[in-house]
Formats: structure tokens, sequence, C-alpha cells
């Protein structure tokens, strides 16, 4: 679990250049890798890649190996995350990452403002 | 070109050529100079050349016969080659002389650093770096190591360890093509001399490594010639020098040195068709690891340094060296620090001053020009003290020799795959053309929303880029690919190529 207010948005795909607020957040592990079980507040478009429905439930982990230490602390932001969601609506319950599409990637937030500017991590 | 080599050297190569592939030795095992190589494939063990110096014991004398009977662990002349021959090979391949390992860091975040001909005297405070590195082919008939092979870092010997790591740091530096480079260090390797070279080899070393050309222009196996020569004009009854070198345990190491050589030779030093045949086309293809989060193992380079390469393009491309200082890696400068510290007092206050942390150059072993004192090209601003190879974990993949990536270029050129949802502009872009690499979408982590069906090639000022990153690994994907963070509107776009069919 996390205290913090955290955001996603994409500076990569349309689809996610609006950020979205996650209103519920839980830590999964699929497969030994962390990964966070997100709730959304505006669905992210899915249908015309062949879903039945938009969805609000995500799963989230890091894009970048240098991010493994940060996305399991969530220690800085931004953070480049894969964006997965269920291939099967019938899934009821996810325990691998082979039961998951990647769909986008994205950026994680712990503030609006970067989120709305897709602000990249400074230069190191 | 036949005619430059001696008579006596060609009368080896055909005795080494013509010993039947079952006549190789199984080595003593109390021979320290023998051991194999882990990198080496499992070879069939035959009784071998021992088996029949123990038929022939009474005709080679007490000291032949002794060895025979397991009284004596190998004739003293056998010996004594065996060592001349080792300590002149240009590149001695030894698993065994890897680093310390150590565990591996906790919290790795690294801070990616590109190193330029100016920057190589940049000390480095404790903390995490990766740096972009080469890997050299040393030996053919072995696997090509893929993305992800797991390999231990060791330092580079052999007589000729410092020519061939200088000669691909500079020519990186000069931005002589790689394959140029990696076949001049094969033709030392075989130990072709360079009067033997083509000219344009030639003038490569003469650019590059002047100092070290001497060296190279002698064969060395006509050093263990002329000394077997000198023990023969004393007994008669001496064998056969392949014989000798056979039960030295160098035998092995001899015909693999011919066979790159006649191969070099036939193929007139062409570089695509020589590197057809020096890899079997049966241990050729390229290995990847069953498991590529099980990366090389961290190894402890100097007190305080820890290292770990990552293999990512393999001979082909660029690699990684993961670094970090510790604490311990300091010297204190009033104690002896041996580095000059007028870039020190640059970057620090005089606060900071108590302890010298180790240099990039330092750590890759590289050496100021005029430290060194020698006749190097004023071009070429460092030169070489030894160097890195890395050895294979647990597959039968080649050694490589590890060198610094060093660019002095104001400008890149980067890649982005990209269509469907994912569009021309976007901050991820990649240094490695995407066409060369197998799987790219597997490799990039590519999400289903991109189409993959165009790429573009653009040019990006070096100080443009925000972020250098890796691409991790994702249920089935293998991940590892270079990843550059950029603002769409710093990139020039040169080209934009449909992909028929799509990445």
């Amino acid at each position: 679990m996390t205290e913090k207010q955290l955001y996603l948005s994409s500076s990569e795909y349309d689809a996610l250049a609006r950020p979205r607020r996650i209103i519920e957040v839980d830590w999964v592990v699929l497969d030994g890798r962390p990964c966070l079980s997100v709730i959304v507040d505006v669905p992210i478009p899915v249908r015309e890649a062949g879903f039945p429905d938009d969805t609000t439930a995500l799963y989230l982990t890091n894009r970048h190996v240098e991010d493994r230490a940060t996305f399991r602390n969530l220690s800085s932001f931004p953070i480049d995350v894969y964006v997965l969601i269920p291939k099967s609506t019938a899934e009821t319950e996810v325990t691998s990452l082979g039961q998951l599409e990647n769909m986008y990637w994205a950026t994680l937030y712990d503030d609006l403002k970067d989120a709305e500017n897709h602000q990249s991590a400074p230069a190191r | 070109m036949l005619k430059k080599v001696s008579p006596l050297f060609l009368a080896l190569v055909l005795l080494t050529a013509t010993l039947p592939q079952t006549a190789r030795a199984r080595q003593d095992k109390t021979n320290p100079a023998t051991k194999p190589a882990p990198q080496e494939p499992e070879k069939k063990k035959k009784k071998g050349i021992f088996g029949k110096v123990k038929d022939k014991a009474e005709k080679v004398g007490k000291v032949a016969a002794n060895v025979a009977t397991g009284k004596s662990s190998i004739d003293p002349v056998a010996l004594t080659l065996g060592t001349l021959f080792n300590d002149q090979l240009p590149l001695k391949l030894d698993a065994g002389s890897v680093y310390k390992e150590v565990p591996a860091p906790n919290n790795f975040n690294p801070i990616f650093i590109r190193p330029t001909s100016k920057s190589l005297n940049t000390p480095l405070p404790p903390g995490d770096y990766s740096f972009p590195v080469h890997a050299i082919c040393t030996k053919d008939s072995v696997h090509v190591p893929g993305r992800g092979v797991g390999y231990k870092l060791a330092p580079l010997q052999g007589k000729q360890a410092d020519a061939l790591a200088a000669l691909i740091a500079r020519g990186d530096i000069a931005q002589v093509p790689h394959r140029t480079l990696q076949m001049i260090a094969w033709e030392i390797q075989a130990s072709i001399p360079y009067g033997e070279m083509p000219k344009a080899h030639q003038a490569v070393i003469d650019r590059l490594i002047p100092e070290y050309k001497i060296g190279i222009s002698g064969g060395f196996l006509q050093k263990v010639i002329d000394r077997y020569q000198t023990f023969a004009a004393k007994n008669s009854k001496i064998l056969p020098l392949d014989k000798m070198l056979e039960q030295a345990g160098v035998g092995d190491t001899l015909r693999s040195l011919n066979r790159s050589r006649n191969i070099i030779r036939e193929e007139a030093f062409d570089y695509e068709r020589s590197q057809m045949r020096l890899y079997d086309p049966a241990l050729g293809e390229r290995v990847t690891p069953a498991d590529p989060s099980a990366p090389s193992a961290w190894t402890e380079l100097q007190p305080g340094v820890y290292a770990q390469i990552i293999i990512e393009a393999g001979w082909q491309g660029l690699n990684r060296l993961n670094v970090r200082v510790s604490k311990d890696a300091g010297k204190s400068v009033a104690e002896g620090g041996t580095r000059a510290t007028l870039f020190l007092k640059a970057a620090y206050t005089p606060a900071q001053l108590q302890l010298e942390y180790p240099t990039i150059a330092a750590i890759f072993r590289l050496m100021p020009r005029v430290a060194m004192g020698v006749g190097v090209a004023a071009e070429i601003p460092y030169v070489v003290a030894g160097g890195l190879i890395a050895y294979s974990v647990a597959t039968a993949t080649q050694a490589l020799i590890i060198t610094l990536s060093v660019k002095d270029e104001e400008f890149e050129t980067v890649y982005r795959v990209f269509g469907g949802q994912a569009q021309l502009k976007g901050e991820s872009w990649t240094p490695i053309n995407p066409m060369t690499v197998p799987n790219y979408r597997n490799a990039a982590g590519l999400p289903r929303r991109n189409a993959g069906t165009s790429l573009a090639e653009g040019r990006v000022r070096s100080s443009d880029i925000i972020q250098i990153k890796t691409a991790d690994a994702l249920d089935g994907n293998a991940g590892g690919l270079l990843e550059y963070k950029i603002n769409p509107a710093n990139v020039k776009i040169i080209k934009v190529t449909p992909l028929r069919p799509p990445l």
C-alpha cells in the first residue's frame, strides 16, 4: 500500500495523454515481479484492441532495469511503467504475468502538474 | 606471401596440421599451465599423445621414461618449451584468473556515463555507474554470446594483451570500423607477423599502436622453434617439437593458432569470409541464456570497486559495464594517493580533498599518454596499461576483451519504432538499429498499441539525451535494449521507413 497520491499519464500514447488519478492501489507479486494493481478514475481505451470494454483496472510494473528498486519502494518519481490489463475478462484472479497483456507505456507520477506536463525525470 | 615464412615455421605448421584429431593430448593434471578454460566446448577424451610417449619411453631416455611411468610429471625440455610457448602467447586465456566474486550490490541504481576522451580523468565518487563497452571476440570455434549471457571479469593477460587492448580502445576513439579492429585483433592473436598483414591493417597499427609494432613483427612460434633447435643440437634423441608441445599440454592451443592463421591467410585477411570460417558452423550460433534474469556475476576490480559485465549486443555492438564505487575505494591524498590532484582540485572543495577516488581511466586501466611517455600519435590521448577480459560463467561461449567505448561525437544516430497508437514524436529512442536486433519487439518491450509499422532514424545532440536506461524483461520478453529519453523536439528526423512486415 502507499499513502502517496499517484497519477498515470503518457507522452507516448494519446490515449493516456490525459492524466489518470489512481484511486485504488495494491501491491501484487506476479512471477516474482512486484506489480501495482490499480484502479484509475477514468477508463483507458482498449476496445479498439479487441477488448469488450474500456477499463479502469490496470496492472503496472517498472519498464526499466534501473528503476526496479525505485518502483518497489516508490521512492522517487517519475517512474516509467508498463500498463498491463488481463487478456481475458473471464479472469477473476490474476496470478501470473502470462495472464496480462502489455498495452501501453506510461509514466507514474506523484504530482498532478508533472503528470499533465509529462515531466521527464531530471537528467542524471 | 609464403616466401616470407621460414622453412622451420612451415614445417611446424605442416606437422601440427597433419596431427590426427584423435591425437589430442589428455592434459597432465599436474601441469598448472594447461588448465582448460571453461568456455571451451567439451572435447572427447582420447588416449592421446601421452600414451604414445609411454610406448616409446625406452627410446627417449630416462627423463621421458619417468614421465611415462609417472615418476616425473613432465619432461623438463617439454616443460621449458611449454613455458616459453605460454609466455609468448599473444593472448593468454585463463578462466582461473577471474577477479574475486562478490555478492550483487543492493539497490544498484546507476548513472549512465558516456565517456569522452576529455572526461576520462573524471574521478568517480562513491556511487553506481554504467559504461558502454565493446566486446571483442578472442577465440574461434566457440559459441557467440547473445544478450544476457553471464560472464566474469578478469585481467587481460598475454604477450600482446596491452597491444590488443590499446588497439581496440584507441581504434574506438579514432572511429576505426569495428570489423577492421576485430580482424586485426584476430591476426595478432593468431600470431600473424606485422609484415604479413595487409597494408591497410599495417597502417592502422602504425597509427594506433606504433609502440607495439616491434612486438608483433615476429611470429612468437619462431622463438619456440629456436629454443627447440638449441635443445635438439645437444640431444639427437629428442622428441619432435610438435610432440614436445603436446606433452607440455599446449597442443590444442597450437592447433587452434594454426587453424586461425591458415583460415585468415586463405581468406586473404577478409573479415566477412574469415569470420564465417573461424566460427565453426556447429558452434558459431548465438547462445542466449535460458534465464536472462540471472546475469553476470559481480567481481571486485580493485579495492572498493565492483563491476559486472552485461552482454547486450555482444561483439556486434555496445554492451555495458556496471560499476559500484564504494567508500572503500577512496585513497587518502596525504597518505600517498598516486594520481595528480589538479583535476580533483577543480572538481572538489578543499574539505573533500581528503580522499582520492579512482577515475574512469583508472577503472578501465587507461593511462594518460604523457604519463607513459611513449610515442603515441598526438591524436590519441590515452594508452592502455592492461585491460579487461570476460570469461563466460556457465555456457560454452567466447572469452571477450572488454574495452571502454569513448565517443567524442557531438551528435548520435537514434531510432524509434512506431505505428498504431504510438506516434513518431515520442521520448523513447534507441541508439541500436532495430533492424539488427532479432525480435526487436521482445527486446524493447514494445506494448501492443505500438503497431511497429514504421522506423524513424534521427540525429540528436549528445547533450540533449536526458536519460539512458535499459528495457526490463516482462513475461517472456527478454528486455535489455538500450533506451534514450529525448525530448522529440531535439531529434532531427533523417528518414522514416515503412516496415513490412511490422516489427
